[in-house]
């Protein structure tokens, strides 16, 4: 609730960091994408962005009074309480924007999974499930701040649910399932130590974010953020209008990107990339064709070409690249480049 | 059950919608077909659809449910123990309907199975294998049949499990690496459909689903019947023990498989073609051969003549002589041949040097000290440290000394539920009192705290151990890294040491720095011990378990304070260190027939574990244990 009160930093407001905030634009646009990862030092505006999209987030319907937050009319989608209480005719749907839930590296493992629910228990003498983060975190953005410091039993956790979008909880008597799609975000200082590679492989998109080095731009960061700081209510005001402009276009995406069909030059790209690039598994194909939507989606495009797939393929394989723990996992772009140009045409 | 839905519906792939991996489908088919194979474990890499396809299997399973085993689930909850809600109502102790009695003549889906903890993945292969489930837990003591069909499905590329865990399953398949541009395309459109319009999807491939459950369920009938002709039966073991498969699993499990896969043609007899399929599924886990990756390939049954043919592949690996047999030509040192004493100090003073990493290999479990690597288990993570912190995965209960501020609420709860008809129940449905009350033990599976302490002194550059080193070093980094442990380097030579990596869990870091390690120089050896002990002491709670790994062969020549001899600071400084909490690994880089054994004086004063470098070489051991029985 705290963040709340406190005024969140207008997402159009932050200079530069283009790659950062269209991964995270891409992601509102088409939640299948599987979330991003952002690789950078200190003080590099990740956490800020973040917390900046929450503004921009766009609305979901759901059931009213449900803690998983069951989406409205995806009946395959609900909990077993919401399955219930639709027998007996009393579900109703609300409006809510979607959020950013926030893991805590702190957290425990009945508090992310969810687990008893004590009180319940003490006060009737019955078993009752206690929702956790993975509860909350359905259908909303589940951020983790310095991702590669969480304790392994936690990734545990998230790995389970991510793999099927489906917490099954079987802690303290209770067995339980619920549904958990979430938009993993996570910020990371790569100095700080690496990533488990199977978490790594569950982001859809990874950035690597710098610190700005022009100097005219590394002022004008440090105005805005003095200005902010004085008057954060005004400088969010002055901000209205290029925040409700990136809200339209999403929105806008949103409603296109569901018509896009990939044609065969698209799959063939998608294939061909990864291939090319010799990263296993199908995770990487399926992301570059989604990424490529929301990509022609957000231009107001509903044609989806190679290009596009070319063009999110920067963000789509970096974290993917490497096949031992001795390889640096950046993608080589001036190899890819010669290569995307030899092989789709000039864009 | 109201979370049935959420478990099968529209979320799960159809079966057949599945492109290739022909023998993972083949081997479930086989696993549903028969009712004496009990285990089957899936092994990819991520994203190559393990989950996909192990979840498909309720698509064919007739009415066999799949009961998930989540990574979050509590010991009492997947084996049995109380029953809360029933306990407080009865007022007598009632057993809770645990994951394995729901499993029970269904399908238990472990998915990354080597994340769990060894222990559980021990008592839950016991479990299916025997097919009986003791209980003996918060007073519950139950024995209770439990036939359940296990499905796991595994990563290795955070550590495997240890070859006696596999060698517990019947059968290991690995799913296919497609390559094909249009097979990927068909993977793609196929995932992309299902995922807009699912139940469309579904219904597409509904009646090739339920052609291959009713397959499964006619072979079911047949496999009671099916056997493998006695000519063949003496094929199994040949093939087994070419294969240098440990024990009978293997035998036994090809023979049931090769019947379910006659039976899922409909036949009564198993033919070659189901004893090879048989072998390749059945077998690839457990051989023990140094070749890997080739099919293993029966022998043809001795009725149909000619054996010498299909001999020759197996038997040509196995007489390979082992290739990463440790260097012993570095007879030619001047050091070596007379003197009791450190090499000279102008070994390489003057010159760096700068030695390439030599080859890597699969490295013992040497922080636990074991060396009988076969029986040491090889998981991903080294058990967790119990700690007194609130923080850490809850694995257990104890009584309370004292104030009891990490309160097992649950648990205590469960002490309390029988006496409830006892108390008074004026406000609370449930009371507590003082003597109920249990509190956590937990557990940090956190890695450890690994500095490795590099001699970089002349006499290992002159006899070119370097490369050897570097290659250990890069070996063990690699089972740092699957363990998650945390490390740094420090390289001593000239006159002193200096740490070249600050601890860190990047292991692509560490692998740089090993790369550029500088050779030349004198032996300081006490400075690395203390700088060792600095940097160490520094960086740890008692929780991160430092470890240091000194590689050197223990030629000390430099004193600390001057006017000292150096081996004997050494050792004294050595014997004063081994209290420190540190845990001390000497691996002793002296090769050759002439040895001071220094490095196992240092060893022996700093009450480490001693390993010579050759030895790290778990295939190596492997191999001359065989060789020594061979012979």
């Amino acid at each position: 609730m705290s963040e709340k009160k406190r005024p969140v930093y207008p997402f159009s407001a932050i200079v530069g960091q283009e790659s950062m905030k269209e991964a995270l634009i891409l992601n509102t646009i088409n939640p299948l994408i599987g979330g991003v990862l952002i690789r950078g030092e200190k003080g590099t505006a990740k956490s800020t962005a973040v917390r900046a999209l929450a503004d921009l987030l766009p609305e979901r319907e759901v059931v009213a009074g449900c803690p998983c937050g069951c989406e409205w009319g995806r009946r395959d989608d609900f909990c077993p309480d919401c399955i219930e209480r639709e027998a007996s005719g009393e579900l109703h749907s609300v409006t809510v924007p979607m959020r950013v839930v926030e893991l805590p590296l702190s957290s425990t493992e009945d508090r992310v999974a969810g687990t008893l629910d004590i009180e319940h228990a003490i006060s009737t003498g019955r078993k009752k499930f206690e929702p956790g983060v993975l509860a909350k975190a359905n259908g909303n953005i589940l951020y983790v701040d310095e991702v590669n410091l969480l304790d392994d039993h936690i990734v545990d956790l998230l790995l389970d649910a991510a793999a099927m979008g489906v917490n099954y909880i079987e802690r303290e008597g209770i067995s339980y399932a619920h549904p958990s799609r979430f938009i993993l975000v996570g910020t990371m200082n790569p100095e700080e130590g690496d990533l488990r590679p199977q978490l790594l492989d569950r982001f859809g998109l990874a950035v690597d974010v710098e610190a700005e080095h022009d100097e005219d731009r590394r002022m004008e960061i440090v105005m805005r953020r003095m200005e902010f700081e004085k008057d954060p209510e005004g400088f969010r005001e002055d901000h209205e209008a290029e925040q409700e402009a990136i809200r339209d276009r999403i929105t806008e995406a949103r409603a296109i990107v569901r018509d896009i069909v990939p044609g065969r030059d698209v799959v063939h790209a998608a294939v061909r990339i990864p291939l090319h690039l010799g990263v296993d598994g199908h995770r990487a194909d399926l992301t570059l064709i989604k990424a490529a939507c929301a990509y022609a989606a957000s231009e107001g495009r509903v044609e989806v070409t190679p290009r596009d797939v070319v063009h999110v393929s920067k963000v789509v394989m970096p974290h993917r690249m490497r096949r031992n723990p001795f390889q640096d996992s950046t993608l080589n772009t001036e190899e890819l480049d010669a290569w995307l140009q030899s092989t789709f045409g000039k864009d | 059950m109201a979370t049935e839905h959420l478990r099968e519906g529209l979320r799960t792939f159809p079966f057949s919608a599945i492109v290739g991996n022909e023998r993972p489908k083949r081997a479930l088919m086989c696993a549903l077909s028969s009712s004496e194979t009990a285990s089957v474990l899936i092994c990819g890499p991520k994203g190559s659809g393990k989950s996909v396809l192990a979840r498909s299997v309720s698509r064919i399973s007739g009415s066999r449910a799949v009961v998930s085993l989540p990574l979050n689930a509590t010991e009492d909850q997947i084996f049995g123990g109380m029953d809360i809600e029933d306990t407080i109502r009865e007022g007598r102790k009632r057993p809770s309907l645990s994951i394995m009695s729901r499993s029970d003549g269904n399908i238990l889906l472990v998915e990354n199975i080597n994340l769990f903890p060894q222990s559980t993945v021990h008592q839950i292969l016991n479990i299916v294998e025997t097919r009986v489930n003791v209980v003996e837990r918060d007073g519950i003591s139950e024995i209770r049949c439990c036939a359940p069909l296990l499905i796991a499905t595994m990563d290795a590329e955070e550590g495997g499990l240890s070859d006696h865990l596999l060698d517990r399953f019947d059968m290991c398949v690995f799913m296919d690496r497609i390559e094909d541009e249009a097979m990927r395309e068909e993977v793609v459109d196929r995932r992309l459909s299902f995922e807009s319009d699912p139940e469309a999807f579904c219904g597409r491939y509904s009646a090739q689903d339920s052609e291959v459950a009713e397959a499964v369920a006619e072979a079911i009938g047949r496999s009671r019947y099916t056997s493998v002709p006695e000519g063949y039966c003496g094929a199994i073991s040949e093939v087994c023990s070419r294969l240098n498969v440990a024990g009978h699993r293997g035998d036994i499990s090809m023979m049931n498989v090769s019947c379910a896969l006659a039976a899922l043609d409909g036949r009564d007899f198993a033919n070659l073609d189901d004893l090879k399929e048989a072998a390749a599924m059945c077998l690839e886990h457990r051989r023990n051969d140094s070749e890997e990756g080739s099919e293993p390939e029966p022998p043809e049954p001795p009725q149909e003549g000619d054996r010498d043919e299909s001999e020759e592949d197996t038997e040509d690996s196995r007489d390979d002589p082992p290739d990463e047999t440790p260097p012993e030509r570095d007879r030619t040192d001047p050091s070596e041949s007379d003197t009791y004493l450190p090499p000279p100090p102008d070994a390489g003073e003057h010159s760096q040097e700068v030695f390439d990493i030599g080859e890597t290999y699969r490295v013992i479990d040497y922080l636990s000290g074991d060396r009988r690597s076969k029986e040491t288990p090889r998981t991903g993570r080294h058990d967790g440290a119990v700690t007194r912190e609130r923080s850490g995965r809850c694995v257990g209960y104890r009584m309370p000394k004292g104030r009891v501020d990490d309160i097992a609420l649950v648990a205590s709860i469960r002490v309390a539920a029988p006496y409830q008809p006892m108390r008074d129940h004026s406000r609370l449905a449930l009371v507590l009192e003082r003597d109920d009350l249990r509190e956590k033990v937990r557990e940090r599976r956190q890695g450890r705290h690994i500095l490795f302490m590099v001699d970089g002194s002349g006499s290992i550059g002159a006899q070119k151990r370097m490369v050897a080193v570097k290659g250990a070093i890069l070996s063990m980094l690699r089972d740092a890294y699957q363990k998650r442990d945390s490390i740094g380097m420090a390289v001593f030579r000239t006159d002193h040491a200096e740490e070249v990596l600050p601890l860190t869990r990047s292991i692509l870091k560490a692998y740089h720095v090993l790369a550029e390690i500088p050779t030349g120089g004198r032996t300081p050896l006490i400075h690395a011990l203390v700088k060792g002990h600095e940097i160490l002491g520094a960086g740890s709670s008692k929780e991160s378990r430092p470890v240091m790994v000194i590689l050197t062969d223990g030629r000390c020549n430099v004193p600390f304070t001057s006017g000292m001899k150096p081996l004997d600071e050494m050792i004294s400084t050595a014997r004063a260190l081994s209290g420190s909490g540190i845990k001390f690994i000497v691996i002793d880089t002296e090769s050759g027939r002439l040895r001071f054994g220094l490095a196992l004086e240092l060893c022996r004063a700093l009450d480490g574990t001693y390993l010579r470098l050759e030895d790290l070489n778990a295939e190596y051991i492997e191999r001359s244990v065989r060789l020594a029985i061979d012979s």
